[in-house]
This record gives C-alpha cells, structure tokens and sequence, in this order.
C-alpha cells in the first residue's frame, strides 16, 4: 500500500568551494511491501540517502515521494505522512537515549502522536511491542545499558515500529553486531516486514545478508545507482563492472582468495 | 579565573575527534560517595561553611562591629585569636560574620552564570539557525575576554555593591557556561536518538527536555560547583580591590584588602582571611570532585592490583597446543592474561598454546570479547598494566620473550628490542588512528631503520621510499613527505606495511587489519599481504572476526571462544564442514553464505548458549 | 567492531580541497572574527561609561564641584554631543592614538597607556613562559608516570597537592609571598619594579596556580595520548620511553597545550589587575584599579581597550600557531 520514491535526489553538503554532492541524481523506487536492499561502499552516499528520506538531511534537489506526497521539507500533514517512514539506525549504543528506559523510549512515538488510551494503554502498547521483538515486557524500565547489543538493536526495531510505520529504514543495523547475534536480529526483521506488510530499504555493505534477506537490490557508488534488479540475479550474475569487482572482492568460504603458494 | 577541571572536561584532542560520551562511565551512587574520604570531607567542610554562613552573623555580628579603640591592629592575643583591625575590632569575628557575605555573593554570581549561560547554550539547539548563529557569535566574542576583566567592565557599569559584583561575576562567568553548555548540549544532540525522536516527530522542546537536558545535567552540576568556587574567589578579588562590596558591609575580600596595609603589624589577621578564602575555594572544589563520583562524570581512575600469581607455572607439564609444528617461528604455550576488577582478576586470555610455521598464514577467528587481539598483543609483548600476562614460554624466532613466566612490556635488553622490532611486524585494525598524525609518513616508516638497522637518517629515508613504493603506494617520494591524513584508508594500512618491511620480518601480526576497510579496499591489503608471505616467506597471524575471510585467506584457523583456543584446524578442514568443535560449527553457520537460500531465515546462535566442551575434545 | 559501511568520508584533500586554499580560508576567518571581537570591544567600552547611572562628570568631581565647572568639563569632554557622533569619535580618536585626557592625571590616556603597558606585558609573558616551562614537562611526566593506575601515590600526592594549588587564587598567593619576603625575610623586594629581582615575586604569584592547574589539564590530554594507536605502533618499534614521549607524544601534546595555552594567557592577564596591586607594580592593572575607584573614566575605558586588544592578538597569534603545528585544525574547521 505504500512505495517510496526518490525522484533526481540530490543531496549536499557543505557550501562553497568545499562543498560536497553526497548523492548525485538518484532514481529508486521501493515497491509496497518489498524488501530492497542498499548496498555500497562507505561514503557511496548510501546512509545520506536514508536520511534525506526521514527528513534528517535536506536534499538539494529533487523529490521523495511516501506514495504520491512528496515530503521534502514536510511540515504539519505531509510531516504525518513523513511519518509514516521511520529509521533503526546502525549503532543501538547511540540510538537508545541512556537516561531513558526502553519502555519510555518505545513509548515516545505514542506520546507524541497523542495516541489515545492513556498511559495505561499506552504501556500495554510497549507490551505488545516488546513481545513482538522477543524481549520479555517485565524489563520496560531497564535503561539501555543493561541490555546487550542485540537486544539494544530489538528496542531500536520496536521503537521504529511504535510510530505504526508503512515503511521502514535500516540503516546497517547489524554491523556493529557479532555474527552470532546478527541472525536474531535479521530473522526478526524478516519477520516484521512479513507480519506487517511494510516496505522495507535495507542499508547494508554485506551483500551475503542482502542477497539472503531481500527481494531486490540497488548497488551505489559515488552518490548513483549503478545497477538494481532482484537481490539474488544482481548478486549472481552483476552487469556493471562496479558491482562485479565489488562481489569479486567478497571473500567466500572454500574458495582461496589468492593462489595459494608452494609452501604449503 | 579559569572555570576548568581537567577531569569533567572533555578532552581537547576528544572532543575534536570523538562525540563526548558523557553517559557511560559509572556512577558510584551518593551513598557510597558520601562514604568515601573525598565525600566526608566535602561534607565537613560543606557544613562548616554552611553553618557559618547562617550563624555568622548572628553568633559574632555584635562582637565584630565593637571596636576597641586601645587596641588598633594589635597582635594575636586570648582575647583576640586573630588580632584586631586598623579600627580596633576582633578579626576572627569579622571574618566569620563576613562567611555570609562572602557566600551570598558568590552564590548569587554562580546563579547568574549557570542561568544565563545554559539558556544562552542551549538556545542554538532549539533557536532558527539565525538566531542561533548570533547567540554563537556573542559567546565566541564574549570568551575571548577573560572573565576578570569582564567582570571589572560589568562591575563600572553596575557600580560596585554585592548585587553589582554579584551580577559583574555571574554575567563574566556566563559565555564559559554556555560554551560548556554548548559543546555538551552538541554532541548529544548529534546522537542517533535525538535523531531517532525527531524521526518520531517530537518537538524541539521535548527533544530539548527529554533527550538533551538528562544528558547534560550531571556535568553541568559538577561545574556549577567548581564554579561556585571560582565565583568565591573572583568576589573576593573584586572586592580586594575596591571594586566590590563597599563600607560599612564587608567581605574576605575587603577585609584583606585592609589587611594587607598592616601586615607588618599584624600578618595574622591577612593569613586568617587566606585561611578562610582558601577553605571555602577548597570545600567548593571538593564537592564538586564528590559530586562528579556520584554521578560518574569522572573517569574512574584504574586501581593497581598486585599481579595474580602466574597461572599453572608450578612444576606442572608445559601445556601443549593441539598441532605442534616442526620449524615454528612462533610457539606459544599457556598464554594467560588477566585483568583487575574490583574484586580479584578476570581472565580474558585462558592459557592459550598454538604454533605459527615459518611461511604459515595462520587465521584467529572469534567474535568480540573473544580474546584474538589480546593474545596477538601479548604475543607482541605490548600489553601493558594494569593487564596481567603470564605464558610458560613464548619463543619468537628463538628468543624466549616470556620472563620469569610473565610476557607483559617490561623492557627486555637492547638484543631483544631490536629482534622484535626488525623481525616482527604489526598491522593493526584502524588505519585512521595507527600512524601519528603530526609525523610526516615517510619518517615514521624509515624510524625502525634508525633504531634498529643502523642505517643513517638519509639512508633509513632512502629505503622507506623504497617500501612504501614495494606496497604500492604511488610517488612513494612525495608521498613520504605527507601527513597520515593525506593518505586514504588503504594507504595508510599499507604504509604500516612498509613500516614492518623496513626490517626482515619473520612474522607479521595482523590484528584486524581490513574491518575499517571497505571490501575491494580489503583485498588489496591482503593481496600485498599474501604477496609479501610468497615472496619473503613471512608468517602471518591474521587476526579477524569473519570466519569466511580468514578461511579464505588463511592456511590453518585458530578458534577462539571467551578467552579459549577451542580448536586448531586448517583452512581446507573448515571449509568442508570438518570443524570437530561445536562453537566453531555453530560459528560457521551463522555466516550468512553467497550462496544461502534467498529469504531462508538466518541461522543464529543463542544468546545464552554455553560450549564448556573441553577444548581438547575437539582438536583432530 | 567499526563499520566499513559508513566510515570516514573520503579525507578532504582527497576532494580538491588543497591545504594552502583551506588555511586562506582559515585565516581570512579567523581575521573576520577578530574585527567583529573588536567592534564588540570598543562598542562595551564606549557604553561602558555611558550606562553608569547618574553623571559621570559629576560622579568624578564629586557633589563639591559647581554645576558650571561640570559644564565645561562635559562640554569638553564631547558629552553634550548626540550619542552617535560621541561613539564615532570614539572610534576616531581610538584609530588616532587619541583616547582623551585622564580626569585625575590631566595627561593624555595614551601616554599613561604607553608609560605602564611594557610593565603588564612583561609580567604576563614571563609568567606564561614560567607556567608553559613548568605545567607541559610536570604535566607529561607525571602522565607517564601514573599511566594505567600505576604509582597511586604519585598519582594521589599529585592530584591534591596541585588541586590545593589550583584553587588558591593569584592575590592570596601574592598575600602569602608578601607575608614571607616582606615580615620574613627581606631576601627580595616586594614592591615595584626595579632589577630582575622585583620580577621574582610577582611573576611567582601569577604563575604558581595556573602552572597547577595546567600541569592537571596537559597530564589529561597526556593521558589520552598515551592510549592512543599511534603511540602502541611506536611501542611496537621497541624504542626507548623518552623517545617514545618526546618523539611520537610530544608533538601530538603541543595542539592541545598551546589551545589551553591561550586560555591560561587570559587569565593571566586577567591576574596581572591583582598581582600588580598587592605588589604595587607600575602596569595597567595598578592603573585601571586606580583609575575605576577615583571615577577616572576615560583611563579606565582605554585601559580597558587595550587589555582587550592584548588578548585578541595573542589568541589571533596562538590559533595562526595552531594551524601551523597541526593543519587538519584547518581543514576540520572550513
């Protein structure tokens, strides 16, 4: 029910001479109730993108459209459609506010959105939500030190989802995650996009993850696209010659990198 | 009148390069902080002060106002502790009905500081950007002024008075606060959340309230309290010279303003007041430090503990790794390193035994906290206190590095030094940090030349242009001559390369040495890292948390498990499925593969799953 | 574990931005600044006297004097002029040399300005030379020496002997000196200048605190030096500790020392108001007390300017210095 469309997005930093295109005239469209995956190299402009999206990071030029709203600049009904677009970002350290419980943390999107129900159903809500991401509702006071990284990551994805988003953004959110604990979260995520029909654009420089988890992938370099298609033929059998030298350079297990010498 | 403590600060080069992180040191709580000798003693002198402050005037007001005409700066005596004054009347009495005063007007000053400038801090972050750019600007101006000379212009303006000094400090004081303001309101502000509950849609205020406010209070408080002090003493000094509080009221400052033209009469009465000025600068600073422990501001200072006593050395049998090599360049066996907590050690390296062959890629993989870095830098004799390392033997191209069962950085001979520096090569994991940003690259490279290889200055530059064009860096010449901020990412890892070439290295440690760096990027260095391995037969211990990488790369893995060598195989094993431990199982699999099922779930390892096995039970 | 996803941005010369070009920029900033710092200096100044309450005239020749000698005096000293035409011969006379007659010494400010400068600066300069000289190599060695909790004694005698040291105030310092030298022992002079002794003193009460408290700052920043990657890769060249700190920390300290450096060089000046009173040296804070409690205005406003100026140079002086010893400062800031 709900796609989100960049439009010639361009984003810059900086003015003047030192100024900087971090995105560069991007077209990408996320189809309702897909998983697209992003993926590039760091400083390929691939965070900046997302963040134009939520409204972080003004483009320069340009439209992104939440179905047909363009929400560039969105202030009073157009910022609710905004709204509907929410982020988990990559490090949970930095995203949880320390002095705050996970629960109020959670329970900010209600508050702000003036959902009814009173606290009393408001608290049901973060319940509900914490189930949701597997966390048991008794730790809704804990402050985020007193989780681990993984679930830090979960309340983000909880907090994301409180807001009732269409559409969400991750950001790398699995990056700053060990792999055994990268899976839970992942599979968790999966699983939301599943249950709740959202569109999802999935931030990553890990193509393995990208290629297992989504139904289609944009690959960026520079600040463009330079190749999208469905995750699993762009992956298996990539076009342009970036995104080749790219899967060329991912290490696999049982096929040696180099040529192994004599030595051994 | 400076308003720092270096402590509650953020560091300048911190500041510069890191997002403040006021939040995660600990909070040792008011209880135990009030428990502790710096709380008593802040509380003592908080209660003297207070307690005179209220009492002062009441208790000694009328004695101190009586002057006895026969006595005029008479020396100390019974009857007067501290002597008297120019007029006749008792010092000690003035000076404590004067503690009220004297306080008021600080108090009142740090009021006025801590007020304006935290609105006028955090006024930018919630401002439109114009108005936030004018308030910057005033501030900036405004600080480049020191506060005293400040405080003297308000003080003409004001005339003098307590409310006049109060409001020429307070106002003086302001654009440090709101500069402190600033900077701490800033890099909280710039954090994922805030980020995160604009996304929700709150509002300024509420992010204001919400978000920033709790993350800035605690130092905030620390400094108003340290400021209190420096408020104390600059209203004295103001007062000192005329400027502040007026006759017939009184202060320390004007007293001892006074004072000083009969110290030679009576010094008693100016030490006196110094006394006083002192103790009450002193119980400010104290509470401040007490409160900074309370609510963790500070960084906890590491507490030294006596060595643990070196594991398992006590006539037991040498552990042995599970697979010995035969022409080893690297043996270690029962690598142990410990931490202190607070209550005993924690071992974070658990009698780790392995062989590196001469011309080996040997990969050691584990997730974080896993232990792989710690063993290569014990292994490279740079773990330093408050660490503890302990190791049967370490024997490094036949030179025994452990000492007396211990291996930490303690200096080992000149012959030693230079082994290590010429024949062991590090590479370490962030690029960005490893080089010394204020040495050009080419110096840094050629240095080992100097040290160890007794090459001359232009002979040890010669050659360090030499390497760093073997690592492929273009126009190694010019290149030599830049800062590490000059070079990219890649660059910079490759000329730490160079840095270990300079030498012959028998074994290069590569501690993470492609996780800052993107993939392509990451196949450069170790396509120069493989070709120096061909070309030279140098051994390299790869350290990495990606099990696909190492397996590619390596010729044998090392797994490590909470601080454990759990298994020792080779590469062609792993990657056919042939690991005996279950962790390393279980690590492989969690390994999202390019060739997984698309929208397959993802294998995972449970949160709390344990593999106690014995490590011994999975070797082959 | 960072992430190579959203690492560093690409280094800024990598994106044509050249080092020469960044530090005009700099530069040419830091020149902007500088007037507007001066624009604000002499706009306080010249409203300083005017926001008085009362009339400063009548406040300076006291209730005594007769309505027509104020008269005069005003009319002379340009107050009967409008606001806008005073405040432009402000500027004036300032760009002229020209900053009125003192009312209690009825020479022009700018001589008495001229006679009593060389006397604060040097005070000030020397003092800053004696805390930099003490505060850096005390602040390193002591960092090295307690580093990773080790010696919790030194560490323990340090932090409260220069805590205690810190929040003891120049004047009280002074006051103790005075106590010492003059009721004491007469081995040096504790009043005015005259002879390299008479610095002795003054130079002490100015420099004793501030070199504690910088010595806490540069052990801090020391600290974090010490714990940074670069100084393990030096370690990792097994050299010796006093190359290791001279060579690979010391430069990395310098930024970091010159910026509080700066600071410390404000509040020195700042304390030169104090110390020169109590020790009765002949420099402008002696003046500027004298001048602000005999109502002498118009010494006090160019005193008050000068002052000014001194610490906007020196901070202009000390960032250009920055940027050489470091210029990535530079090219953070454009």
């Amino acid at each position: 029910m709900t796609r989100l469309t960049f439009e010639n997005v361009w984003v810059r930093y900086g003015s003047g001479r030192s100024s900087h295109d971090a995105v560069r005239g991007v077209d990408l469209v996320v189809p309702d109730g897909r998983l697209v995956g992003l993926v590039g190299e760091s400083g390929s402009g691939k965070s900046t993108l997302a963040r134009a999206a939520v409204g972080l990071q003004e483009p320069s030029r340009g439209r992104i459209l939440v179905d047909d709203v363009d929400v560039v600049g969105a202030r009073g009904k157009t910022a609710a459609v905004r709204r509907q677009v929410q982020m988990v970002f990559q490090d949970a350290n930095s995203s949880l506010n320390p002095r705050m419980s996970i629960g109020a943390s959670i329970e900010e999107a209600f508050v702000v959105r003036g959902a009814g129900g009173g606290r009393a159903g408001r608290r049901a809500e973060v319940a509900t939500l914490l189930e949701l991401v597997e966390l048991d509702p008794a730790r809704a006071g804990d402050l985020p030190s007193q989780l681990s990284g993984g679930q830090r990551q979960r309340v983000s994805i909880a907090r994301a989802l409180a807001a009732e988003p269409r559409i969400l953004l991750a950001d790398e959110i699995t990056s700053a995650l060990d792999v055994s604990v990268q899976g839970t979260v992942l599979n968790l995520l999966m699983r939301v996009q599943r249950e709740l029909d959202l569109t999802v654009l999935f931030i990553s420089h890990n193509l393995a993850v990208v290629r297992q988890l989504c139904d289609d992938v944009a690959v960026m370099k520079d600040g463009e696209i330079v190749e999208v298609g469905p995750a699993a033929s762009v992956i298996d059998d990539p076009q342009h010659p970036y995104t080749q030298e790219l899967i060329a350079a991912i290490p696999r297990v049982g096929t040696p990198l180099f040529d192994r010498g004599a030595h051994r | 009148m400076t308003t720092l403590d270096p402590d509650t600060l953020p560091s300048i080069s911190d500041a510069a390069t890191h997002p403040i992180d006021i939040t995660r040191r600990p909070r040792h709580g008011f209880g135990a902080t009030l428990r502790s000798p710096i709380g008593i003693a802040a509380t003592v002198t908080l209660l003297t002060l207070v307690f005179f402050a209220i009492f002062g005037p009441v208790l000694w007001g009328e004695t101190a106002g009586q002057a006895d005409l026969t006595k005029l700066s008479a020396k100390p005596s019974a009857e007067h502790l501290l002597g008297t004054d120019a007029g006749g009347r008792d010092v000690l009495a003035r000076v404590l009905t004067a503690t009220r005063l004297s306080l008021t007007s600080a108090l009142m000053a740090t009021a006025i500081a801590v007020s304006v400038g935290v609105v006028a801090g955090l006024l930018p972050i919630v401002a439109p950007r114009r108005i936030a750019n004018a308030v910057n600007g005033v501030i900036g101006v405004a600080l480049a002024f020191p506060a005293l000379l400040l405080a003297i212009v308000v003080s003409i303006m004001f005339g003098a008075g307590l409310v006049g000094v109060s409001l020429a400090i307070g106002l003086a004081m302001a654009p440090s606060y709101a500069r402190l303001t600033q900077t701490l309101g800033a890099s909280v502000a710039g954090r994922d959340f805030v980020a995160a509950a604009r996304i929700l849609g709150a509002g300024r205020t509420r992010i204001l309230v919400k978000h920033i406010l709790p993350n800035v209070r605690d130092p905030l408080i620390v400094n108003a309290s340290i400021g209190a002090g420096t408020a104390l003493v600059a209203a004295t000094g103001l007062s000192f010279l005329g400027l502040g509080v007026q006759a017939p009221r009184y202060d320390w400052g004007r007293m001892l303003g006074e004072s000083l033209n009969s110290i030679y009469v009576n010094p008693a009465a100016s030490l006196g007041l110094c006394a006083a000025i002192v103790l009450a600068g002193v119980t400010f600073a104290l509470t401040g430090e007490a409160l900074a422990r309370a609510l963790g501001v500070h960084r906890p200072s590491g507490r030294r503990k006596r060595r643990p006593s070196s594991a398992g050395s006590e006539g037991s049998a040498v552990p042995q790794p599970q697979r010995v090599v035969d022409d080893a360049v690297l043996s270690v066996r029962g690598l142990t390193v410990q931490a202190p907590q607070a209550e005993g050690w924690t071992t974070l390296v658990d009698g780790v035994s392995f062989d590196v062959g001469r011309g080996e890629i040997v990969g050691i993989v584990g997730e974080s906290g896993s232990g792989k870095s710690l063993t290569c830098m014990a292994v490279a004799c740079l773990l330093e206190q408050p660490l503890s390392v302990s190791a049967s033997s370490i024997r490094f191209d036949d030179t025994e590095l452990a000492v007396d069962g211990h291996s930490g950085a303690a200096p080992r001979g000149k012959e030693v030094a230079a082994q290590l520096g010429t024949r062991m090569a590090l590479v370490f994991q962030d690029p960005s940090t490893s080089l010394n940003p204020s040495i050009h690259v080419g110096t840094q490279v050629a240095e080992i030349g100097e040290l160890h290889g007794g090459l001359s200055r232009k002979e040890a530059r010669r050659r360090a242009i030499d390497r760093l064009g073997s690592v492929r860096i273009p126009d190694p010449e010019r290149r030599a001559g830049q800062y590490p901020h000059e070079f990219s990412g890649g660059m910079r890892q490759r000329a730490m390369l160079a840095m270990g070439l300079m030498g012959e290295p028998a074994l290069i440690i590569a501690d993470e040495p492609t996780t800052a760096l993107d993939v392509t990027v990451q196949r450069e260095v170790l396509s120069l890292l493989h070709e120096v391995n061909q070309e030279r037969g140098t051994a390299v211990m790869f350290v990495s948390h990606d099990i696909s990488l190492v397996s590619s790369f390596c010729t044998r893995v090392l797994v490590m498990y909470r601080g454990s060598l759990v298994e020792d195989l080779t590469a062609a094993d792993l990657a056919a499925g042939r690991a005996q431990h279950p962790y390393t199982r279980a690590l492989a699999a969690s390994v999202p593969h390019m060739d997984s099922e698309p929208g397959s779930e993802f294998a995972t390892i449970h949160e709390g799953a344990v593999f106690d096995d014995d490590p011994a039970q999975g070797a082959s | 574990m960072p992430n190579p996803g959203t690492a560093e941005p690409a280094p800024l010369a990598a994106r044509g931005l050249g080092r020469g070009n960044a530090l005009v920029t700099f530069i040419g900033r830091r020149l902007m600044r500088l007037v507007w710092s001066v624009i604000a200096l002499v706009t306080v100044a010249f409203f300083m006297v005017r926001l008085i309450p009362g009339d400063p005239v009548r406040n300076a020749l006291g209730t005594n004097a007769s309505a027509a000698i104020v008269e005069a005096r005003r009319e002379s000293l340009g107050l009967n002029d409008p606001l806008w035409m005073q405040y432009g011969n402000f500027w004036k006379g300032l760009v002229t040399g020209n900053l009125g007659d003192s009312f209690s010494l009825s020479t022009p400010v700018s001589t008495i300005i001229g006679q009593r400068l060389p006397a604060t600066l040097e005070l000030s300069f020397l003092s800053l030379a004696v805390v930099l000289l003490v505060s850096v190599p005390v602040g390193i060695v002591v960092a090295a020496l307690t580093r990773g909790g080790r010696r919790r004694a030194v560490d323990f005698t340090y932090t409260s002997v220069s805590g205690l040291l810190s929040v003891i105030p120049e004047f009280l310092i002074g006051v103790g000196l005075v106590y010492v030298f003059a009721v004491h022992s007469q081995i040096l002079p504790v009043a005015g200048r005259s002879g390299p002794s008479s610095y002795v003193l003054p130079v002490l009460a100015l420099s004793i605190g501030v070199s504690a408290g910088m010595s806490r700052i540069v052990r801090v920043e020391a600290l974090t030096v010490f714990d940074q990657d670069y100084i393990r890769t030096a370690r990792a060249k097994r050299m010796s500790r006093t190359r290791l700190y001279l060579r690979h920390a010391l430069p990395n300290l310098l930024t970091s020392s010159l910026t509080v450096g700066g600071i410390v060089l404000g509040s020195l000046i700042a304390g030169t108001v104090l110390v020169e009173t109590i020790f009765s040296w002949p420099g402008l804070g002696l003046t500027i007390v004298d001048a602000v409690r005999s109502k002498d205005f118009p010494l006090a406003q160019g005193i008050v300017v000068v002052y000014g100026l001194i610490v906007l140079i020196a901070n202009l002086l000390i960032d250009i210095a920055l940027v050489c010893l470091d210029p990535r400062s530079a090219l953070k800031d454009s």
